[in-house]
């Protein structure tokens, strides 16, 4: 168990949540927290339990293994299986079911299949195996896109031919809009990915004030940060006031990281649309490599079967992303779907709600029914 | 015999604790209890001493008036509240800035000393190579039994300097020392409550030597 | 359980005293911080940029304990004088921790420094308490924020002295809770390869091939630093997936 004891300078962090109290006014608030990093760090410090009763989080889509369709990882375990392929991928993403197998499961059946912590280090593997095919398992936002980005210009310029990317990067901003597009959820305002926003900066979220009335904070990833955030949105509210805000302004500039920016223009293109789980096809949201650069383009490269696959049914993970039931709402969770033996992805990644919920939730669950925690000892 | 029915006596040996929320919340009040203890060990000793403070600080304003110089001396914390007290009379937050040094921020010196002679002398024999008849020794202990102080003590008070001394308990040994006029004991108990208060003697030794002085220059 | 500054005695009146909302709580949980990074083997290093002596009088009381029995913990003051900055880095080890008795700048002058040593505790590995008196320092400056609301600087510098006598005290009272000293059970891995992680490293050197070697709580490594501004040696940037994605040096003056 957690408390506001245990945050970076927890004086200040109480002082946030009383003022939240204050300021909110007991009148019903709901946010949600698009990015996945934040999911995490509200269940792994129980922010949920010092936030007054009135003030209520839903976890959004901003977890780039939760979204992954299922097609795109049969796609990936169909390459890794590809004979004299080196398939190197994130950790996250070695449990993500496909439809019959993970990558886990095809590494144990002879595919080589390698976890990296960066694009860069799956590039050196190129180079030390110029014999092999070396083929990188590309996901995430706005925020890994860049790495990408660097490794495929690094790959044209040292000229390594046995290189290649399976690119599934997708951008934020699409489903935020889908989400606000769906009629059963009503918010009122979001907390901005910290870490996105460093690279596309503030600017891209301008829609959501001007198009759908609703006020954005982007936030940093410490517990202090995200209450600092859900302060700003609460006060906004208050003063009849609706703007994208920035509170992580130690890394967070306006125009974001302009030289990412263009060097992703330089190496991506949009996808006319892309499938993300329990949201169904979203129009430009995913990326997909430049004509400049289809020659490293592993679907370009390889046979990928490219076959869709139905979300299996028990699964609710869609209704999870949009924030409209709590993952222990899911007819699934905690009994036929833990992070053991996960049947939605939202079960599979740290940063996933579900799977969240399910490591630190029962408790703070447990203690949040039998009393609401004391912000301090008074 | 289960292991909870010894607990009481060996809390120490309790290796499986994991919820940190009762050890907070103890510690917290613990926290409330001393420095409430500390805030009014610091008022009573203030009061206690408020005559003594007055005729000390008006002693010391005479000296500095007559060119003297004061200097400070201690043992562990105290060398601490040492360089305070130098601190404090020569770079003042407010009034004017008073000649004043701590015996104890030169290592050379010190480990000479102790090292060719004893660290009983560390002390005094610094005040015999710089101290004069105008000059004020002032060295704080919490025990009042430090041998090097009360040997410097002897040496001031040779040399006709004037001595002021800080201790807890009951004053200990400098409680009883002939040579020292001055002792303003804190008494109490515990180490880091008289320093505290000790502390609160210092700035308030120092503020009332700038009042009797600024109102004898202005005379 | 909280007391009100009647109940305490404390000086000041009403709820600005010097005695601040909170504090108690804040040094109960900077002691447990403290007394699990010793546990684990960690050097406190204490400075004070105005008040030299609070640095000594800090690591005295850690080393040698005025009460028997209790351990001696390895506590070092920072040679003052010297670059803050520079010397801890020089000498920090992750694991560490470190103290500092200061205010904030303008009215403190050493509080610059000691903002840039705060803000470098994460790239370094390092716990970081501040203790301080005036106006506070921006919320998350440091792990623990031990502050007094007075701005009388004598005032401020006796309670300085009851702070860290509170904070030896209650460390040691946590060694005799071992079981609250093992790391944290529920530390569970979090996604560091993929998704939205972002780790705060400082810049050792530059390569001129676009690579640094940086700093970060879990060791040295090289990094990818071409999608920002070529760092300084020194600068903190935010590191996802071999690359340095923002530079946290930028706005700052």
């Amino acid at each position: 168990m957690r408390f506001v004891d245990e945050y970076r300078d927890p004086a200040a962090a109480r002082r946030a949540v009383e003022e939240i109290g204050i300021v909110s006014g007991g009148e019903h608030r709901k946010f949600m927290e698009v990015c996945g990093g934040h999911t995490h760090t509200i269940y792994k410090h129980g922010i949920e339990n010092v936030l007054p009763e009135n003030v209520e989080l839903v976890h959004g889509p901003g977890c780039p293994v939760c979204v992954i369709p299922m097609g795109r990882v049969d796609d990936a375990i169909n390459l890794a299986e590809q004979p004299g392929v080196i398939f190197t991928s994130f950790g996250d993403m070695m449990r993500v079911p496909g439809s019959t197998s993970n990558l886990l499961e095809a590494k144990a059946r002879g595919a080589d299949v390698r976890m990296v912590y960066s694009p860069l280090d799956a590039l050196r593997i190129a180079q030390a195996n110029p014999d092999r095919q070396v083929v990188f398992f590309a996901i995430g936002f706005e925020t890994t896109a860049p790495s990408t980005a660097i490794t495929l210009l690094k790959a044209k310029e040292a000229g390594v031919t046995n290189f290649s990317v399976f690119c599934n990067h997708v951008t934020i901003v699409p489903p935020i809009k889908a989400i606000l597009e769906s009629p059963d959820l009503r918010l009122d305002g979001f907390i901005g990915p910290g870490h996105v926003s460093t690279v596309i900066g503030n600017r891209p979220y301008r829609f959501l004030p001007a198009q759908y009335g609703k006020p954005l904070v982007t936030a940093g990833f410490e517990p202090l940060d995200i209450l600092q955030a859900i302060l700003m949105l609460v006060r906004q509210l208050r003063d009849g006031r609706c703007e994208v805000e920035n509170q992580y302004t130690r890394a967070v500039r306006d125009e974001g990281n302009v030289r990412a920016l263009q060097i992703l223009g330089q190496v991506f293109e949009l996808r006319p649309h892309f499938e993300w789980r329990g949201l169904g096809f979203i129009s430009h949201s995913g990326l997909k490599l430049s004509e400049a650069f289809a020659d490293w383009d592993a679907e370009l490269r390889f046979q990928v079967p490219g076959v869709r696959v139905a979300d299996p049914k028990a699964c609710q993970c869609g209704e999870v992303l949009k924030g409209v039931i709590k993952p222990w709402e899911c007819k699934v969770f905690g009994t036929a779907c833990t992070p053991e033996t996960p049947i939605g992805t939202c079960m599979v990644s740290s940063e996933g709600a579900c799977a969240a919920y399910y490591n630190y939730g029962r408790f703070t669950r447990e203690a949040a029914a039998s009393a609401r925690i004391p912000v301090r000892s008074a | 015999m289960s292991p909870e029915t010894t607990d009481f006596l060996y809390p120490f040996i309790e290796g499986d604790e994991r919820d940190s929320a009762s050890l907070l919340a103890d510690l917290s009040a613990s926290a409330e209890a001393k420095w409430g203890y500390s805030e009014r060990l610091r008022q009573e000793t203030l009061a206690l001493c408020h005559d003594q403070l007055a005729s000390v600080s008006a002693a010391m304003a005479r000296r500095f008036e007559a060119g003297g110089q004061l200097f400070a001396f201690g043992n562990g914390g105290s060398a601490t509240d040492a360089d305070d007290v130098a601190q404090v009379f020569t770079r003042p937050p407010r009034g004017e800035p008073l000649p004043a040094r701590s015996l104890v921020t030169d290592h050379a010196v010190l480990t000479a000393l102790s090292n060719d002679i004893g660290f009983d002398v560390v002390f005094s024999r610094q005040l015999e190579a710089h101290g004069g008849p105008n000059d004020i020794a002032v060295g704080l202990s919490t025990s009042g039994n430090s041998e090097n102080l009360l040997v410097a003590f002897r040496q001031a008070a040779k040399r006709g300097m004037l001595t002021v001394g800080l201790a807890g308990y009951d004053g200990g040994q400098m409680g009883r020392c002939d040579e020292l006029q001055h002792c303003l004991v804190v008494r109490s108990d515990s180490v880091h409550r008289i320093q505290e208060t000790q502390a609160a003697l210092i700035h308030a030794l120092w503020s009332a030597v700038q009042s009797e002085y600024q109102a004898k220059g202005a005379a | 359980m909280t007391l009100t500054h009647a109940d305490t005695g404390a000086a000041g009146a009403g709820g600005d005293g010097p005695y601040e909302h909170g504090l108690t709580e804040d040094l109960a949980r900077a002691a447990l911080a403290l007394a699990r990074r010793f546990h684990a083997g960690g050097t406190m290093w204490c400075a004070s940029p105005s008040w030299t002596f609070h640095a000594h009088h800090v690591a005295v009381e850690f080393v040698h304990p005025v009460i028997m029995g209790k351990r001696a913990l390895p506590a070092v003051v920072v040679p003052p004088g010297a670059d803050l900055v520079a010397s801890l880095r020089a000498t920090v080890r992750p694991g560490d921790m470190v103290v500092v008795v200061a205010g904030t700048a303008p009215s403190d002058p050493g509080g610059a420094d000691v903002a840039e040593v705060m803000r470098r505790g994460p790239a370094w590995g390092v716990e970081t308490v501040w203790i301080g008196a005036g106006t506070r320092p921006p919320a998350g400056a440091a792990d623990h924020v031990l502050w007094l609301g007075t701005d009388d600087p004598l005032v401020a510098s006796e309670q300085f002295v009851r702070i860290y006598h509170l904070l030896w005290e209650l460390t040691h009272v946590c060694f005799e809770h071992s079981g609250l000293l093992q790391p944290d059970l529920c530390e569970e891995e979090v996604c560091i390869t993929c998704s939205d992680e972002g780790r705060t490293a400082e810049v050792v050197a530059v390569d001129e091939g676009g690579d640094a070697v940086v700093r970060t709580a879990e060791g040295r490594e090289r990094i990818d630093v071409s999608l920002i501004d070529p760092p300084r040696p020194g600068d903190l940037v935010l590191v996802h997936a071999g690359s340095a994605i923002a530079s946290l040096e930028e706005g700052r003056s």
